[in-house]
């Protein structure tokens, strides 16, 4: 660990759990976004995810979907995926979900070239499977996820490819919340800590209430992962809304800090 | 080593035509695909798959097709003889059943009993809606709502043989979207369900799939055409929309000193948003699983695309379509909804085969290639469908 490690690294070495929370850029707008972004700041989220809009995202619910859909239709281009992270960065860690032909069109490594001197911490491209990931984009520190039909064998390659944190799905289907899949999630994220813990293991596509993350952390998630709840909770009662739910998840989070 | 000169041996086991293809898709269906690699590699040396696939391609569907000589339509080009390979006489009136056929079997022998589809001219959501009434399987079609408007008489079709179709009014509405949303619905139920993808496309081992299902078109020519007439055609034409019928055409035939070309959208202009010829006027990217040419701008979002014919009407187009564009083994071109317009009209008139709009592109080009060539040259054009579906919307016009 050196002065270049990122914060939440560090916060995971000490025992804290962590809370990571995403948000589309350039939804509702391009400049409430941005807002968007520095109340997540102030909750205290550890990872801020920018998901940048992609016409086709086929790994998101329909809650997601329709942000992006209207993101895209505000205009949103990659200079102010640069100019959000830079700031994001001074506070929190930024990272980068999107899919894998916004990097290829940009070009992989101009692209992170980019995400280097903007500050992001990590890369989630979610139809990039390790296989077919390239190599030069992994000058980003790449997150793989893991599903729960995904073997222990390659749940355990995954971890190993994964250079940020590991992404640990809770449920199969798209982005959203709904159901956990509680003995088979159990046994991945033990046998997957028992292979690789320098690095946290988040729990996300699912995460919609205190009682969730609660069992995420009981399972023995060093982190969860909330996005399309927070779009909702934004819709119902707006930025304030955001900022209670992100603050209370860092509540629980900090119950279960120091005893991992 | 001498290296053997063969285009055939593709994908490679991770899915890769060259560059081309690959699996890019989301962890969750990755367990499903490998599943799929699995099967499929055991039932290709299973001897009862493929007497059942037989007997149901001979019974069912009607094969082998016949390949007609269009007299009228070739003294009309004034230049090489034109064959017809009939598609359009199978039942359900497309090659789209060949594939759907033998992907229901694969379901039938993974224990699935859930069958997914998406559709863009219905003709391929009409041959899912045969199979699984066929097999007795649940079916679920997803088409865009734009295309249920213009396809109407298929969307009955398919409701009658009991599937269920799931209008898509998301995007552009049209059959990318239906795409995204099958695949949404497979990554939920992928332990019930098998996804009957209706093209060339998506991840590995779709491509290679639904080429090897679709090659029994190439197989009949390349068997038929030396019997009755001594030797291989000299050019052999298809439609390209994600090019499952031209890759069933092409595949067998790409070892073979025959001309290939493949018969692209143009719509109704060159510029992005005008046309859906994804390997003429396209780029290289990623688009529903796989690397390959598609309709994109500058940043990499996917443009909605523009044809007459809704089953070309698609921005990306199956990977070994982009190999065999990038060893300049066939040659792929646009032609216009006007060229294929008037080609529909003119078949129709002279041959009294009325053919799909899809089709008329590749016959369209085949005229423009028998009007250079010798009267002593023979070009076989697959016919891949009829045109009654299109009849509305032609007339309408
Ligand atoms: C008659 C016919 N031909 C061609 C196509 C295009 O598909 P492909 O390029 O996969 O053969 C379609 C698609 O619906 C079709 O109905």
């Amino acid at each position: 660990m050196d002065a270049t490690t990122p914060k939440f690294k560090r916060k995971h070495s000490n025992g804290e759990k962590l809370v990571a929370a995403y948000w589309v850029l350039g939804y509702p707008s391009v400049k409430e976004s941005m807002s968007i972004f520095r109340t997540l700041n102030e909750a205290g989220a550890d990872i801020i995810e920018i998901g940048y809009p992609y016409s086709d995202p086929v790994a998101d619910g329909e809650t997601i979907q329709d942000a992006i859909q209207k993101a895209l239709t505000e205009g949103v281009h990659l200079d102010q995926l640069w100019k959000v992270s830079s700031t994001i960065a001074n506070y929190s860690d930024p990272f980068v979900m999107t899919y894998g032909n916004i990097p290829f069109q940009f070009g992989l490594e101009a692209f992170v070239e980019k995400a280097k001197q903007s500050g992001i911490a990590g890369a989630i491209f979610p139809d990039l499977l390790p296989e077919v990931y390239p190599n030069v984009l992994k000058g980003i520190p790449p997150a793989f996820l893991i599903s729960p039909n995904t073997s222990l064998e390659r749940a355990e390659f995954i971890a190993q490819q994964s250079q940020s944190f590991i992404y640990l799905i809770t449920r199969l289907g798209t982005t959203g919340g709904r159901n956990f899949q509680d003995k088979r999630l159990e046994k991945l994220i033990h046998s997957i800590k028992s292979k690789r813990n320098d690095i946290p293991l988040m729990v996300g596509f699912g995460i919609s209430s205190q009682s969730q993350a609660i069992q995420a952390f009981e399972q023995g998630a060093d982190g969860i992962i909330v996005g399309s709840e927070l779009i909702k909770k934004y819709q119902t009662g707006g930025k304030s809304q955001v900022l209670e739910f992100v603050s209370e998840l860092k509540e629980v989070a900090a119950q279960f800090s120091g005893n991992s | 080593m001498e290296t053997i000169k063969t285009l055939k041996n593709v994908p490679d086991q991770h899915g890769f035509f060259g560059k081309f293809g690959g699996q890019y898709a989301p962890e969750i269906l990755k367990p499903a695909l490998d599943e799929l690699v699995e099967a499929y590699s055991r039932l290709r040396q299973n001897q009862e798959f493929h007497d059942e696939l037989y007997r149901l391609n001979s019974t069912y569907s009607g094969r082998p097709t016949p390949i007609y000589f269009a007299n009228r339509l070739t003294g009309h080009a004034g230049g090489a003889q034109i064959y017809l390979k009939r598609e359009d006489l199978l039942h359900g009136g497309a090659h789209k059943i060949n594939n759907a056929i033998g992907q229901a079997l694969i379901a039938k022998y993974l224990g699935k009993n859930r069958l997914i589809a998406e559709t863009g001219a219905g003709q391929h959501g009409t041959a899912t809606a045969m199979v699984g009434a066929l097999f007795g399987m649940e079916t679920v079609i997803y088409m865009g709502t734009k295309d249920i408007e213009r396809q109407l008489p298929n969307v009955k079709r398919m409701k009658l043989m009991g599937a269920d179709v799931v209008p898509v009014n998301k995007g552009s509405k049209t059959l990318k979207d239906a795409v995204n949303e099958a695949m949404r619905d497979w990554v939920t139920n992928v332990e019930t369900s098998h996804y009957l993808i209706g093209s060339v496309v998506g991840p590995h081992p779709f491509p290679m799939i639904v080429r090897d299902f679709q090659s029994v078109i190439g197989e009949e020519i390349k068997l038929e055409f030396p019997e009755k007439y001594g030797k291989l055609p000299d050019i052999v034409v298809a439609c390209v929309g994600g090019g499952s019928n031209a890759a069933g055409t092409f595949y067998p035939l790409v070892d073979e000193n025959v001309d290939l070309y493949g018969a692209e959208a143009g719509g109704i202009g060159e510029s992005a948003g005008n046309n859906s010829a994804s390997l003429s006027l396209g780029s290289s990217g990623i688009i529903h699983g796989a690397y390959t040419y598609m309709i994109q701008n500058r940043e990499g979002h996917i443009i909605p695309t523009h044809s007459v014919s809704a089953g070309l009407d698609y921005p990306g187009v199956g990977p070994e379509h982009a190999f065999w564009k990038e060893c300049g083994r066939v040659k792929y071109l646009p032609v216009s909804d006007e060229e294929a317009l008037e080609t529909f009209k003119l078949v129709s008139k002279l041959e009294g085969i009325i053919p799909a709009l899809e089709s008329a592109h590749a016959i369209s080009l085949a005229l423009k290639l028998a009007k250079e060539k010798s009267k002593d040259t023979r070009i076989v054009v697959t016919l891949s469908g009829r045109g009654d579906k299109d009849l509305d919307s032609v007339l309408g016009m």
